[in-house]
């Protein structure tokens, strides 16, 4: 898909038809590798992760800044609606369509934003260590979780690309 | 900001601040007794002014909704990327950085002191308007935000590490 893009906003036509059909290539022969297993999902949660961890990383160096309102990634919602079998998706046939319905897993992206609390009246720092050092364990057990996943995957993928039997 | 080391930076960020801060208490408490000063009268109790350094340009992209992308359908059209490509650079605040060393306004402590040589015609001393319990109060709170901090550098050390045995 972004090879397409790149065709069609490019300038200069001799160039740089090789260099999209071997960005295609790559993507088809990776998409038919790793686009059925869970590896999408995967690299989106470590996108998430590390995203996340700079995210508490700044609400932590900001603990004790005046004013400063802290800040949330939101992904596991989105995820959960993608991953969702029971939802109706459309299928886009055409590059026209608009999506409908389950979005696709490599559309989900984490948001970065300020979660409103009603409870804390505004310009005080709503920063709490105690949930943030939470928050930041957490996060790192996630990360860990899902490289130790994905190490798992592309190890069975191996083996079956070199018709060995499977260990792990 | 962004990359592979932008939280890292954002903890060292983290520990500078509080490291300046811990500075200014180690100077209030070495001059709990100094009546003499350069600008003259007593030392004044110092304090580091935080602010939280964010990117105008960041919070602008985050604020806004996703935007639709222009399509070509000709080969004269100038491309109009969609403006959601990169969601996950949306991210807004580089840490936080101290803007100044601030001076107390305070009023000087006055201490009933005849023989000291700074007193005034009553025998009083314009002590400086340090608490030292305050201090103390203080200098917890730098080394327990300090500490935070560390373990988040850790934690995303920790992070970067796993990703390379991937």
């Amino acid at each position: 898909m972004i090879g397409i893009g790149i065709a069609e906003s490019c300038f200069c036509p001799g160039v740089f038809p090789i260099f999209v059909a071997e960005l295609l290539r790559m993507s088809l022969l990776g998409r038919l590798v790793v686009g059925k297993t869970n590896v999408p999902t995967l690299m989106k949660t470590l996108d998430a992760s590390m995203l996340r961890a700079r995210v508490l990383a700044n609400n932590i160096a900001n603990v004790n800044t005046p004013g400063y309102q802290r800040v949330d990634v939101s992904f596991e919602e989105e995820l959960r609606g993608a991953l969702d079998k029971g939802r109706l998706r459309g299928a886009s046939t055409n590059r026209g369509h608009m999506a409908l319905g389950r979005k696709d897993v490599s559309k989900v992206q984490a948001r970065v934003d300020r979660p409103i609390d009603p409870s804390q009246p505004s310009g005080v720092n709503n920063v709490d260590i105690d949930t943030e050092m939470a928050k930041l364990a957490e996060n790192q057990i996630v990360y860990n979780y899902a490289i130790k996943f994905s190490k798992g995957v592309y190890s069975k993928l191996n083996a079956a690309i070199q018709a060995k039997s499977v260990q792990g | 900001m962004d990359g592979l080391f932008s939280a890292l930076r954002i903890s060292a960020s983290g520990l500078r601040a509080q490291r300046i801060r811990q500075n200014c208490i180690s100077s209030n408490l070495a001059n709990v007794e100094t009546t003499r000063t350069d600008e003259g009268g007593p030392y004044r109790r110092q304090f580091a002014v935080f602010m939280a350094d964010s990117d105008n340009k960041d919070l602008a992209l985050v604020n806004e909704k996703p935007g639709l992308g222009g399509r070509s359908t000709n080969k004269g059209h100038v491309a109009i990327p969609p403006r959601n490509f990169p969601r996950d650079e949306r991210f807004f605040g580089n840490g936080v950085q101290v803007t100044e060393i601030r001076e107390d306004s305070r009023a000087p402590r006055m201490a009933y002191d005849p023989a000291h040589p700074d007193s005034d015609e009553n025998g009083y001393v314009a002590m400086p308007n340090v608490n030292v319990v305050e201090e103390m109060a203080d200098m917890i709170a730098a080394t327990r935000a300090y500490e935070a901090n560390v373990t988040a550098f850790n934690a995303t050390k920790a992070m970067l590490q796993q990703a390379l045995q991937m």
